[in-house]
């Protein structure tokens, strides 16, 4: 609720922003802290709140699991740097089995940093392609959500992306990830990568289109899933950007149906 | 971003450093830690051990009990619990592993199995791959690991440990989620109870003993937390039990008499995390769950300071009527203890609260008295008061002899019947008059075996006896009033009657005893019940382990049981194809069987995951007799706990599909097709049952399918069976199979007449039937094939007890009524001592079957006419009666139909088949039928004439 007032406050009293990008790849995070999701190469400052609906419906084998996260992000451009954090303020899950159970609570934090390592400060025309390095890292804060364990992560890698025309971004993303847990159970390591493109057209001066697809490989299985993105994204205002985005797993072992994300960006 | 990489990496290495138990993985030999560390007990000379039990080793004895050489075994001073191998597992379990004995020393074993799981599906059970047993250092354990059944990446361990002077094992499960999805478990103990035989309890408002109705879709509707679970049965009172959990303040779960769970609460376990559940599983001797829930407490007050006082009092007089003490704090039952000839009672309850000390008679509350509120070790009395009792002797002779009968009570008025009218701890059927538990020694709910003069103690009234020894004797009947403290002797005379044809013997060839996971009759009077009902053969059908009864009561010239077993699906599987739900393939009996008394399931063989082809061809490498019978046990019937108990409802079968001549992979397919793993067709059995259970609520389904075979050229002979399984669920030999064979019995002789279907099957008439031609050549029924004369003639002769009417005789042609017979002879005295004859005649065959050169079968029934049924969900048996007697039936008539929600053509809720209710007159003839056949209605049936048109053999009816 905190969170939201903010938001509220902030769409409020905000100043039209060259940073608002409506450009960038459609990023819905599968893992927890959003380890190997696309991101944009573009520094950029600006806060979020967006929800999330998983599901995942497997009848076949009597198993359900349903999702919904609302998460708190900002990010916060310093020239060639942008930091990012992410908060998700509220993960509420109910599993379907046999037996059901469902839990609500706190979910990961995840800190983050993108170095745009070619081009200049500013999101358009300065430059037809951007180069950058990221890494994340997620945080043990989803209490609640596990008896035992404390789970970490990180991913690192590198984003690109092209303009060839100022309505059309073309990007890509290759990212390794690896997570464990200090737990006296598992260690439960893993390592994997993510690689990824798309593109998004912004036919009008309000509205975006954009489409990913991106892949998984050797985290938890050889594929772990190769899924379609798709997002419109409205500028509302020049400060204020709402974004609506789905993502549908096509192969792989993640047994997800679908995903749906509603979010609103406020530019600063 | 580089050190506090460093540290992330140190904290992991450290804390794989610290490992303890199975967690990490249960592919190494771990060793899971040891559970319930602040529990303690002492005593002066107490010892422990674990170990592999051995060929000569003694077996736990108890008539639950399952061990075998190669089981693990944790004994101590006080109690001996046995764990099964990994390669013979019983019951519910895909594996071994599982807690199949537990019994206090010099006790008897009364648990069917605790099995460990995380949920109700298949893939949520234990599938231990691995067993460890720890006999070193003062550790007494056995260690098993594994994954949950049929999965890659959920690992399970569990420790079982015995420490001196314990009542019972601890135990430690650790289940860990290494998959990529989130899992919703319990990690619980599945105590088995079967149903019939022990009683879950629980600390809770209103609950005890009585627990909400479920369905495995409902299961999360009836989850309760308590303080603990125990669980007694009342009959044989073997043993009686108690869970506590360890290593938190309650344990999670559901229960009924089929099965309960207690475990952990059911939680989400995202990939990476685990879940433990370390329990106290406590042993006592049985006079109700009592003296296992003061262990119970005792538990609580080591591990959570949880104080208790004792109530200890007398019941006066003594008495040995059915009596039990239930302890209440407001509307929670605390505990519930029988009370034995003494007359005494002591049981434990928290302290700092009164209780309503109840004294329950006839399972009616007879006496309440308070228990004031007591401290830490104090004790507390009370007094009880029984009221007198009357005593009945029911001196039952047959032909003026003591011999073996069963007499049957029921109220003779309505006020006696409102005042009898009564559950035994609130708990299993309601009686009137409950005489005792209703899964026990005679007497049982309403009935009594007797032998000559016989006491029993029933509650004040009126009531009606009648006194029966089976179809081929009377019936005798008479009316008490009886008074509270005094006696009443009841002569009821029975003569045998004129029935059974000769060269024939009567036979039940399915029959459970208290080896049964859901029975829990003593053998002495099972065989007991076996003589009052008049039968010569019986097949000892257990579930799932074959039986041999004792000659105890030296019955070796009277009565012929064979050893058998009654192979029983319940370890669900993916067999049927486009089939949603997992199934197993129902029951099937075997006999006669070789029985080995230390082998496991007793010579038989585990029987799980196979198509009956495969099944067959096991059992007979397993004891099964070179010319042993197989028989497909009740084909059609709803299932139980989501376990199919008939393999053609099992497969989705319809009769419109008809028997496919090749596996084109289709569910159809499985009904015919020799199974993938090996063996023998699935339709390579010799019997099937038309008949099954003294209700025999099914009759028509199994009579439409046996039919439907017969019509497709699939010969098998029919049979009739009671499926008894004690005393009051079914009447052991009704219905029965009357066998034409050789006397006296041989037993080759005997399976092969079995097999050719020389055999009627019924509940009371008898109907002889042949074909007979000028050249005086007579056929009886049988599954051989005949090429009658022209002229031959089909010649029947109906005889009944004079207490079973027949209403008429219809000669089946083809699965068709061809003709009925209504001008039959009634009797005017149900209580005579003669048979009647009901009806003989002759139609010539011409008139029968049509003139068109193909064959015919022919079956002759005799009894009630046959309930008008509908097929509602179209796979061509039928499934359902006019049960809202609207004239019509539909799906309005289901048990399940819901208005809101209304099915489409062939997608209907269906069933069931009801039988008739009873005339209100108890003097009626079907009303004196029902009182000693409960729920049946007459019925006869022939095995076929199979009529060879074409003497090419028979193919099929019109073929």
């Amino acid at each position: 609720v905190i969170a939201l007032v903010a938001l509220v406050a902030l769409i409020a009293t905000a100043t039209p922003s060259a940073s608002l990008a409506d450009i960038g790849p459609v990023s819905i995070a599968f893992q927890d802290g959003g380890l190997g999701a696309a991101r944009s190469a573009v520094p950029r400052s600006e806060v979020g709140f967006t929800g999330l609906g998983f599901l995942l419906a497997d009848f076949d084998n009597f198993y359900g699991d349903l999702k919904a996260r609302a998460l708190l992000s900002g990010r916060w451009a310093m020239g060639e740097l942008e930091l990012s954090a992410d908060v998700e303020v509220l993960r509420a899950e109910l599993v379907i089995s046999s037996l059901s159970a469902g839990r609500v609570g706190l979910g990961t934090t995840a800190i983050g940093a993108t170095y745009r390592i070619n081009g200049t400060s500013g999101i358009k025309g300065a430059a037809d392609w951007d180069l950058a390095v990221t890494s994340r890292i997620a945080l043990p804060t989803d209490f609640g959500a596990r008896e035992h364990g404390a789970p970490f992560g990180i991913d690192y890698g590198a984003l690109i992306s092209w303009r060839p025309r100022d309505d059309v971004e073309v990007h890509g993303h290759l990212l390794g990830l690896a997570s464990a847990q200090i737990s006296d159970g598992p260690t439960f390591g893993r390592i994997g990568f993510t690689l990824g493109g798309g593109a998004s057209w912004s036919p009008l001066s309000w509205l975006t289109a954009g489409a990913d697809l991106g892949a998984q490989l050797a985290y938890d299985d050889a594929l772990d899933r190769l899924a379609l993105a798709i997002a419109l994204r409205f500028r509302v205002s020049d400060a204020v950007a709402i974004d609506l985005s789905a993502s549908k797993p096509l192969a792989g072992e993640d047994r997800t149906l679908a995903v749906g994300a509603l979010g609103v960006r406020v530019g600063f | 971003m580089i050190r506090l990489l460093a540290v992330l990496a140190l904290a992991l290495v450290l804390s794989s450093c610290s490992k303890k138990s199975c967690l990490e993985g249960t592919d190494s030999a771990c060793v899971v830690i040891a559970p319930c560390e602040k529990i303690a007990f002492t005593c002066a000379a107490g010892i422990a051990r674990a170990y592999v039990l051995g060929p000569t080793d003694p077996i736990p004895p108890g008539i639950d009990a399952l061990a075998a050489p190669g089981d693990l075994v944790l004994e101590n001073d006080q109690v001996i619990a046995v764990i099964d191998a990994l390669d013979h597992p019983h019951h519910l379990a895909p594996a071994g592993g599982m807690l199949v004995d537990l019994a206090v020393k010099g006790g008897e074993d009364g648990l069917n199995q605790s099995l460990v799981a995380a949920g109700l599906l298949p893939e949520d059970t234990a599938h231990y791959t691995s067993a460890q047993v720890i006999e070193e250092n003062g550790v007494h354990a056995i260690i098993l690991r594994g994954k949950l059944d049929r999965t890659d990446d959920h690992d399970i361990a569990t420790r079982y440990e015995i420490k001196p002077c314990e009542p019972g094992i601890r135990v430690r499960t650790e289940v860990v989620n290494r998959g990529r999805d989130p899992a919703a478990w319990t990690v619980a103990d599945a105590f088995f109870w079967g149903d019939r035989d022990f009683a879950p309890f629980i600390p809770n408002p209103a609950a005890g003993f009585v627990h909400p109705d479920f369905g495995l879709t409902e299961v999360n509707d009836v989850y309760r937390d308590s303080d603990f679970m125990a669980a007694s049965d009342f009959a044989r009172r073997s043993s009686s039990y108690a869970v506590v959990r360890c290593d938190g303040p309650q344990i999670a779960g559901f229960h009924s008499t089929t099965i309960s769970a207690a475990g952990t609460p059911r939680r989400v376990v995202v990939p990476g995390d685990y879940e433990v559940y370390e329990r106290f599983i406590a042993v006592a001797a049985s006079r109700g769950p009592a003296p296992a829930i003061d262990v119970a407490l005792e538990l609580r007050r080591q591990l959570h300071g949880e104080t208790f006082m004792t109530v200890k009092g007398t019941v006066t007089p003594t008495s040995s009527a059915p009596l039990a003490v239930t302890l209440m704090d407001g509307d929670t039952p605390r505990s519930a203890v029988v009370i034995g000839a003494d007359g005494t009672f002591e049981m434990r309850a928290p302290t700092g609260k009164a209780y309503a000390v109840a004294l329950e008679m006839f399972g009616k509350v007879v006496d309440t008295k308070t228990a004031a509120a007591g401290a830490e070790g104090e004790t507390v009395t009370v007094a009880l008061t029984a009221p007198a009792a009357g005593e009945v002797v029911l001196d039952v002779s047959i032909d003026g002899a003591p011999k073996e009968a069963q007499v049957f009570f029921a109220p003779a008025d309505a006020a006696t019947k409102d005042a009898v009218a009564a559950q035994y701890l609130s708990t299993y059927a309601t009686c009137a008059p409950l005489l005792g538990p209703v899964s026990g020694a005679s007497p049982a709910c309403n009935r009594v075996l007797t032998r000559g003069p016989t006491k029993v103690l029933v509650p004040p009234g009126k009531y009606l006896l009648r006194a029966t020894a089976g179809i081929a004797a009377s019936l005798a009947e008479a009316t008490i009033d009886v008074a509270g403290g005094a006696s009443i002797t009841v002569p009821l005379a029975l003569a045998t009657l004129d029935l059974m044809p000769p060269g024939t013997l009567s036979a039940d060839f399915h029959v459970h005893g208290g080896r049964s996971f859901d029975s829990a009759i003593p053998d002495l009077t099972r065989i007991h019940a076996f003589l009052a009902s008049g039968l010569d053969v019986v097949a000892a059908t257990d579930h799932d382990v074959v039986t041999r009864y004792t000659d105890a009561l030296g019955v070796g010239g009277r009565l012929i049981i064979m050893t058998g077993i009654e192979t029983t699906g319940n370890v669900l599987h993916e067999f049927v194809p486009d089939e949603t739900l997992p199934k197993v393939i129902g029951h099937w009996n075997f006999w006669p069987m070789a029985f080995t008394p230390a082998s496991p399931y007793r010579g038989g063989a585990w029987d799980e995951l196979m198509e009956p082809g495969t099944l067959f061809a096991t059992m007979r490498q397993h004891g099964l007799s070179p010319n042993g019978v197989i028989q497909l046990n009740h084909p059609f019937t709803a299932s139980s706990f989501g376990r199919d108990l008939g393999y053609p409802q099992a497969i989705g079968f319809t009769t419109e599909g008809g028997i496919p001549t090749r596996d084109d992979g289709s569910a159809q397919a499985l009904i015919s097709r020799v199974p993938p793993q090996g063996g023998d067709s699935n339709l390579a059995y010799d019997t099937q049952e038309v008949m099954n259970g003294t209700d025999n609520l099914q009759l028509q389904a199994y009579r439409a399918y046996w039919h439907f075979l017969l019509d497709s050229g699939v010969v098998r002979a029919a049979t009739a069976n009671s499926d008894s399984h004690g005393l009051t669920d079914a009447v052991v030999g009704t219905p029965r199979t009357i066998v034409f064979t050789r006397l006296p019995f041989d037993e080759s002789t005997f399976q092969a007449d079995v097999k050719a279907g020389r055999m009627i099957g019924t509940n009371g008439p008898i109907i002889l039937a042949s074909l007979k031609d000028t050249t005086g050549a007579t056929r009886a029924p049988s599954i051989l094939a005949i090429k009658p004369a022209p002229n031959a003639t089909l010649d029947v002769v109906v005889r009944a007890p004079p207490w079973a009417p027949v209403a008429e005789v219809r000669i089946i042609v083809d699965g068709k009524v061809a003709r009925t017979i209504t001008d039959v002879s009634h009797g005017t005295d149900p209580l005579a001592t003669r048979a009647l004859e009901v009806w003989r005649g002759s139609i010539a065959l011409a008139e029968l079957l049509p003139a068109d050169g193909l064959d015919h079968w022919i079956s002759v029934e005799a009894g009630s006419p046959l309930p008008a049924t509908a097929d509602l969900n179209c796979d061509g048996i039928p499934d359902t009666t006019d049960n809202n007697r609207d004239g019509v039936i539909d799906e309005r008539d289901a048990e399940d139909f819901d208005p809101l929600a209304p099915g489409i053509e062939c997608d209907y809720e269906y069933g069931p088949v009801m039988s008739p209710p009873p005339p209100a007159d108890p003097f009626d003839p079907l009303a004196r039928f029902d009182a000693v056949t409960p729920g049946g209605f007459p019925f006869a049936f022939t095995n076929p004439l199979l009529i060879d048109a074409d003497g090419n053999g028979f193919e099929g009816a019109a073929k």
